[in-house]
């Protein structure tokens, strides 16, 4: 391999790890979105990665990096979802149709709740915020988290709801305001 | 579907999305459920909506609670760990400028079995995207296009550069040693009339490094360059050794022993000899292990001196070189200095010794084979040899010159680092210092990513030091993304059939033990194998975990076996002893702590570890998505064999590890 080719590659490597890194979080939430479960989003995001990698040859430079990915991202799922043919549990095509839409329509609905979310945490009252840093930080079942404070697991259930319907109007606000302020 | 005749009010609607995708989130999606959701979502705009917000907003919560645990980790690399500038936030007016948003129609309703196709996105220019037919196109680890198959590029042209390297050195050494060879045919040639050598007297000088010893005794040594302290009782030609103060002794495969007293710098040349640059030696053969006896060869030349038939090379000579002269034992004992301003000493308390002068001038060792440059020393006497190669010869004085005949008996040895057939590799994290963790057995090195720090104190073994993982690239305890690390590369020598894999850890006070990879080659699956600590749902306990082949589809199984032991009880300030097994025979597993069994678990008997070539690393898993860094010490010896141990030997070995902790510690008493 000559050098220059080799210089080449470097490059091109290192401007797929920093595109990856610029948007692997959204594709993320894109992927986890199609296919709500931790563990298997983990799985397909590792493999969309690989994918993206292989065909980053066929990426053009200056398109949207994110759009492409999500694209990959989507037909590998697809592709998943034909092989667990007998997985009573896999959802209905037009269920991945309708997200990869919606999600396209607004992608940058992620960014703009993280930060308004940010503040609107620090809003919460001490228990609530604990009910959801035990829950989304130390992955403790929501069986775990009633036992722990004595309650059934409905009102614990509940409980977790309303908290993120708490937070989930108080993102609303922070947004309008944002919003008003500009 | 008519959205509003069946949909609940607003609440409803959210809470029941809310049930529905958080229990999709946490694996306890009925199968109804499933139906439910998926009809909500595909049939109802305010419900996708509120299912994305939801998503979303779960993304974020994890990220905000746990930043270092999962894989939307956006401000690092993949690959490179380093950091990365976040993506900007936009805000909702700020939408207006940026690109067009993806319409709806940008997604096709694709059947998966439509490949290869284009992927068009007519609001947006997009490049084409050929995607490989049903299932997915592994992609070879081998190829260019994989991040493996990049990496096995990058350490095959490492590996070009240290052959080349290698085979330098090979060139220097060999020329090395015949020039030391010359010098010991000048020697004979000059003293074939005396019937002290004969023809072909040359030095079998080898191309490879073989092993021409071993460590016999270690008394108080300190070393002066971590970088040569002996980690193994073997000696291959060629190690140097630098000791700052101590004994040790090293016994020749010929038989000969030779005594350092520290401070000194000293190399084993050949399995005759070595270079003592500066301190002191004694060299001896013990009586009736190298019998002196001068016989005709067939020539007609008398042969050098042949010694014992316990000694596993026939090598007559035994050589010290030094920076001013070459030193031959004809088969006795002598004590040899060398001073700082590179004047050498000889004293002789046996035997005959030949002294020769080198000019140090001449930097190719080139003799003077002139009378005055060459000396016979015998039993009492001291040669003296200056820089300017001026011999001096007087009688040994009555008053000692500090040089030490035998070893103190209770010298400790090096029991811990033995050689067996199994050993594939050996670290002992040893160094102290730098950023490469080099093999102790094994050929293989460690590059120390990101800010993994050396520690000034170790386990037993290797009480003075160890490497401390702070996780993240800052080395602190709170932002741990996975960064500190040490990567080993991608080896199948690494997951043999059957395995054995020990090392040491310690804790330190108040860390969460959430899911950290302490080390293993491990990636995505399926992995090969790995250390860590289980999910808090698992209750935080050690797990030892292999991957092996099966006989259904994916072909491919786990098995982990957990212990009791969990990360609240490793933060007891002490180290501890990890190892684990596993069998392919029975295909049993096996999980050790402080050499007692923790826990098994079985695989059908048979199965080889899987040895998908993943990096091996010390401190996190080979992919950043579900890092989990380890955060803590981790000491050595660390070895991986490729055998399974049976409990004795886990045992056994653990015993040896704290014997030879004691016997060190004994001997800084002193």
């Amino acid at each position: 391999m000559s050098q220059e080719s080799t210089s080449g590659r470097n490059d091109r490597t290192e401007e797929f790890l920093r595109l990856y890194g610029q948007h692997d979080r959204a594709l993320y939430a894109f992927i986890l979105a199609l296919v709500p479960n931790w563990a298997d989003a983990d799985d397909l995001a590792q493999e969309t990665r690989l994918r993206l990698w292989q065909q980053f040859d066929k990426y053009a430079e200056g398109t949207d990096f994110e759009a492409w990915a999500r694209s990959i991202a989507y037909y590998l799922i697809l592709a998943r979802r034909e092989k667990e043919a007998r997985n009573k549990l896999r959802f209905g095509l037009s269920f991945y149709q309708a997200v990869a839409k919606e999600y396209a329509a607004v992608p940058e609905l992620l960014f703009l709740r993280q930060k308004a979310l940010k503040r609107c945490v620090e809003k919460l009252e001490p228990q609530r915020r604990k009910l959801l840093e035990d829950y989304y930080g130390r992955g403790q079942s929501l069986r775990e988290i009633a036992a722990r404070l004595g309650r059934s697991y409905d009102a614990t259930r509940k409980a977790l709801y309303r908290t993120q319907r708490a937070l989930a109007d108080c993102i609303e606000l922070e947004l309008q305001q944002e919003e008003a302020e500009e | 579907m008519t959205p509003d005749s069946h949909l609940p009010d607003a609440d409803e609607k959210g809470f029941e999305i809310y049930r529905l995708a958080s229990a999709a989130l946490s694996g306890e999606l009925t199968e109804a459920d499933a139906q439910r959701l998926s009809q909500l979502v595909a049939d109802d705009a305010e419900a996708r909506r509120l299912y994305l917000e939801f998503i979303c907003d779960a993304c974020n919560l994890r990220v905000l609670f746990t930043p270092t645990s999962h894989s939307p980790t956006p401000t690092t690399c993949p690959s490179t760990g380093e950091a990365e500038p976040a993506s900007p936030s936009p805000t909702r007016s700020s939408l207006s400028s940026l690109p067009p948003p993806i319409v709806n129609s940008t997604v096709p309703a694709v059947k998966p079995m439509d490949f290869p196709m284009e992927f068009s996105m007519p609001s947006v220019q997009r490049p084409k995207i050929v995607l490989d037919p049903l299932p997915p196109k592994v992609i070879p680890w081998y190829s260019l296009n994989s991040p493996v198959g990049l990496s096995l590029i990058s350490y095959t042209l490492g590996a070009i550069i240290m052959l080349i390297g290698l085979g330098l050195g090979a060139v220097v050494y060999v020329t090395h040693t015949t020039e030391i060879a010359a010098r010991w045919a000048a020697i004979e040639d000059g003293a074939a009339g005396e019937g002290l050598s004969g023809a072909g007297a040359t030095i079998p000088h080898k191309e490879k490094h073989p092993y021409v010893g071993r460590i016999s005794g270690m008394v108080d040594c300190q070393w002066a360059d971590p970088y040569l302290i002996p980690v193994n009782p073997r000696i291959r030609q060629g190690t140097k050794f630098a000791l700052e103060s101590g004994l040790m002794e090293i016994t020749y495969t010929t038989g000969a022993k030779v005594i350092l007293q520290g401070p000194c710098t000293y190399e084993v040349e050949s399995p005759h000899g070595g270079y003592l640059a500066i301190g002191k030696l004694t060299a001896s053969v013990a009586s009736g292990q190298w019998p002196v006896a001068s016989k005709k060869s067939a020539g007609g030349k008398s042969l050098k001196p042949e010694h014992s038939p316990l000694a596993t090379n026939h090598s007559p000579l035994f050589t010290v070189r030094t920076p001013t002269a070459i030193i031959t034992d004809l088969g006795t004992e002598f004590g040899v200095e060398v001073d700082a301003e590179g004047v050498s000493r000889t004293e002789i308390y046996s035997g005959t010794v030949i002294a020769v002068a080198l000019e140090t001038s001449d930097k190719s060792l080139t003799s003077v084979n002139g009378a005055e440059k060459k000396v016979h020393l015998t039993v009492g006497q001291v040669g003296v040899i200056t820089r300017d190669a001026k011999i001096t010869v007087y009688d040994l004085p009555k008053e000692t010159s500090g040089f030490v005949h035998l070893m103190p008996s209770e010298s400790a040895k090096p029991i811990l680092v033995e050689e067996p057939a199994s050993l594939i590799a050996q670290w002992n994290l040893a160094e102290g210092m730098g950023k490469v963790l080099y093999p102790a057995v094994g050929r293989y090195g460690g590059r120390m990513q990101g800010n993994v720090v050396w520690q000034k104190s170790g386990p037993p073994a290797v009480p003075q030091t160890s490497l401390w993982f702070g996780g993240g690239s800052q080395g602190t305890k709170d932002k741990a993304t996975g960064t500190d690390f040490v990567n080993f590369g991608p080896w199948d020598e690494f997951s043999p059939a059957s395995i054995t894999v020990g090392f040491w850890a310690k804790a330190e006070e108040n860390v969460k033990y959430e899911a950290m990879a302490m080390l293993g080659k491990y990636s995505i699956k399926p992995g090969s194998w790995e250390f860590g600590w289980s999910l808090p749902q698992f209750g935080c306990k050690l797990f030892w975990r292999v991957f092996v082949a099966a006989s259904e589809p994916p072909y491919w199984k786990w098995l982990t076996a957990r212990s009791n032991f969990t990360g609240e009880d490793f933060q007891d300030g002490n180290w501890h002893f990890i190892a684990g097994t596993y069998d392919q025979a029975s295909g049993i597993m096996a999980l050790y702590l402080d050499g007692e069994l923790q826990a098994t678990e079985k695989a059908e008997p048979g199965r080889a570890l899987n040895s998908t070539p993943h990096d091996f690393n010390l401190g996190r898993r080979t992919y950043y998505g579900v890092p989990e860094p380890y955060r803590g010490y981790l000491g050595g010896p660390l070895f991986i064999r490729n055998r399974a141990f049976s409990p004795a030997e886990v045992k056994s070995y653990y015993q040896a590890c704290l014997r030879f902790g004691e016997t060190l510690r004994k001997a800084e008493r002193r």
